[in-house]
């Protein structure tokens, strides 16, 4: 497997002028003041080729400026970026023919146009070869069922078909590595899957590379192999998701709902934590193994009407990290 | 050798149609919009050249030019800069794409963004400037009795002043990479066709000098103009398309440096 990113100790700092709170016309003789706000802190990351990477963190944790930089519309500060083995900034040009990009909030479609327009336009800029163009196409529309959307203004389209027709703009070209922004926001449930299992196919079709950020984290854990959680501008951690996933189903949650509106404690020597509540018996940090005897023993005490299970999903995961960070 | 040089020219020339199809297109939506553009656009340079002969009732002549030769002049400034608007006027929206962050598109590409920008919208409405222009120049052309022979220079000049626009609004524009506010410096460029078609030896010396060297609109009607007047030698008309093609590439330069002050602050 090659790096197809590779980032070591890399910095950014932006200057941001100081608000000065002097009277408008002294304001503007008197010297500018500067801050330095460091966006991105001696990150180090190593992407292979053909990964799916979701990048985690609260506004302002510095993913758009690393999109920013990897894709070479930022020169660093400090600190080394390789994409595709050339420096993303001197090398835009070049490296932008084997990249795809999607920023949720910024189209790349003529409104006024159909989307087959704007995608005749791209074949141009990229200089796509017919059968590449006609394959894709005909691939994209049919994991879309989209075969007459595409013929419409762009305008006339909702929210989810929109998008959608941005992830076919981003994909157009095979591009060997994509950036996903927020590709979901405001999206119905269907669109969300839909995009979802696009982004799967072109994993195993095209062999893409997909870095990915959303604050939708359910999603990440559905498409991406990796998280990546950036936090202030340094990575946090990065992990295997379902490594990630394995480790913390390691304790549940048992939630008992019993006749009697309350119940006498009951005795139990073991570490989990209780809660009880108006006919209801929590257990926190319960271990697999121990849940069948956790349940025996509260059905032998009283009467219980339900039991659930439940363990963490990658959003409560990321949470309890990310928590007290703020 | 020749197919190496061949094939990116071919992609260019396919990217050019691709643009100028999308383009047609967008204006066939707004069909209407075109039509009353272009009425709007007769009407008022009528008033304009109205004005001339208002003025010319008054005076016979502006600094030793009458006004067959003021018209001469006008009709070729408008003709350069009618294909200015054509197909270079996006350069001035420059500060409308950064300040709604639209620029960063334009970086994803693998293209230029400058072509993109040029390419992302072209103003079909002054086609009706470009015919204004070309009826007041032969109108002027008939009168003043010039050689027909000189015809296959306009198009020549007519393309250079296109390109001295094109240069002075790139120029202008790329301010806005360093102050990223609201002032269009570029909207400038409208104020100096205004300047460009009288003769240049009515203004300040300073404007002379600014006017030659800096934004040398002066080659755009002056100098062709008086060259074919015999005002001055008329092998000076050579220099018309060296500087505009000079001035434009480096226009393309500052920009550039505009473009990579962009990338180190991120603005």
């Amino acid at each position: 497997m090659n790096k197809i990113i590779n980032i070591e100790n890399l910095s950014k700092t932006y200057k941001v002028r100081e608000r000065n709170d002097a009277f408008l016309l002294k304001r503007f003789f008197q010297k500018k003041k500067y801050r330095e706000v460091r966006a991105l802190k001696d990150v180090t990351v190593n992407i292979e080729s053909g990964e799916f990477v979701g990048l985690i963190g609260n506004n302002g944790a510095g993913k758009s400026t690393l999109i920013k930089l990897m894709t070479g519309i930022l020169y660093r500060t400090q600190g080394k970026i390789e994409i595709m083995g050339r420096d993303p900034f001197k090398h835009r040009k070049k490296n932008n023919q084997e990249i795809g990009v999607v920023f949720g909030q910024r189209t790349q479609l003529n409104w006024d146009l159909s989307t087959m327009d704007s995608l005749h336009l791209l074949k141009a800029i990229y200089d796509i070869d017919d059968t590449v163009f006609k394959s894709n196409i005909e691939l994209f529309t049919d994991i879309f069922g989209m075969q007459k959307t595409i013929k419409q203004p762009v305008r006339t389209l909702s929210l989810g078909q929109k998008m959608q027709c941005e992830l076919m703009a981003a994909f157009l070209h095979n591009p060997k590595l994509v950036f996903l922004d927020e590709p979901t926001v405001g999206l119905d449930m269907f669109s969300k899957e839909a995009i979802a299992k696009f982004l799967i196919e072109m994993k195993e079709k095209q062999k893409t590379t997909l870095i990915l950020t959303t604050h939708d984290l359910e999603e990440i854990s559905k498409v991406c192999d990796r998280a990546i959680v950036l936090h202030d501008g340094n990575i946090l951690f990065e992990e295997n998701i379902q490594t990630l996933l394995s480790i913390h189903n390691q304790q549940k949650r048992v939630v008992f709902t019993t006749e009697n509106e309350s119940v006498d404690p009951i005795e139990l020597n073991k570490d989990f934590t209780v809660t009880y509540q108006p006919f209801k018996i929590i257990y926190n940090k319960v271990k697999k193994a121990e849940v069948h005897e956790l349940i025996a023993e509260v059905t032998n005490h009283c009467y219980v009407k339900d039991v659930s299970i439940e363990g963490s999903n990658f959003t409560d995961i990321i949470k309890e990290y990310l928590r007290g960070k703020r | 050798m020749i197919k190496k040089l061949w094939k990116p020219f071919k992609r260019k020339l396919k990217l050019y149609r691709q643009y100028f199809k999308m383009n047609l297109d967008e204006l066939e939506v707004y069909d209407k919009d075109f039509i009353f553009g272009v009425v709007s656009m007769f009407i008022s340079y009528a008033a304009g050249i109205l004005s001339l002969f208002f003025i010319f009732d008054f005076v016979h002549e502006i600094n030793g030019w009458t006004l067959k030769q003021i018209l001469f002049m006008y009709g070729l400034n408008l003709i350069g800069y009618s294909l200015w608007s054509c197909f270079f006027i996006n350069t001035i929206s420059l500060p409308y794409y950064i300040r709604r962050g639209e620029f960063d598109r334009f970086l994803l590409r693998p293209i230029e963004p400058i072509f993109q920008i040029m390419m992302d919208g072209f103003d079909e409405d002054s086609w009706g400037e470009l015919i204004i222009g070309l009826a007041v120049f032969t109108y002027a052309w008939i009168q003043l009795e010039i050689s027909v022979w000189y015809v296959f220079l306009i198009p020549i000049i007519a393309l250079s002043s296109c390109f001295i626009y094109a240069g002075t609004s790139i120029v202008l524009s790329t301010v806005s990479f360093f102050t990223v506010s609201q002032a269009d410096v570029a909207n400038f460029t409208f104020e100096i066709r205004e300047l460009a078609q009288y003769p240049i030896t009515i203004y300040p010396k300073i404007f002379q000098i600014i006017f030659t060297f800096i934004f040398p609109v002066a080659f755009v009607a002056f100098f062709p103009s008086a060259a074919l007047f015999d005002k001055i030698p008329i092998w000076l008309i050579a220099l018309v398309p060296i500087v505009a093609f000079g001035y434009y590439k480096l226009s393309k330069l500052i920009w550039n440096i505009g473009v990579k002050h962009y990338c180190g602050t991120g603005t």
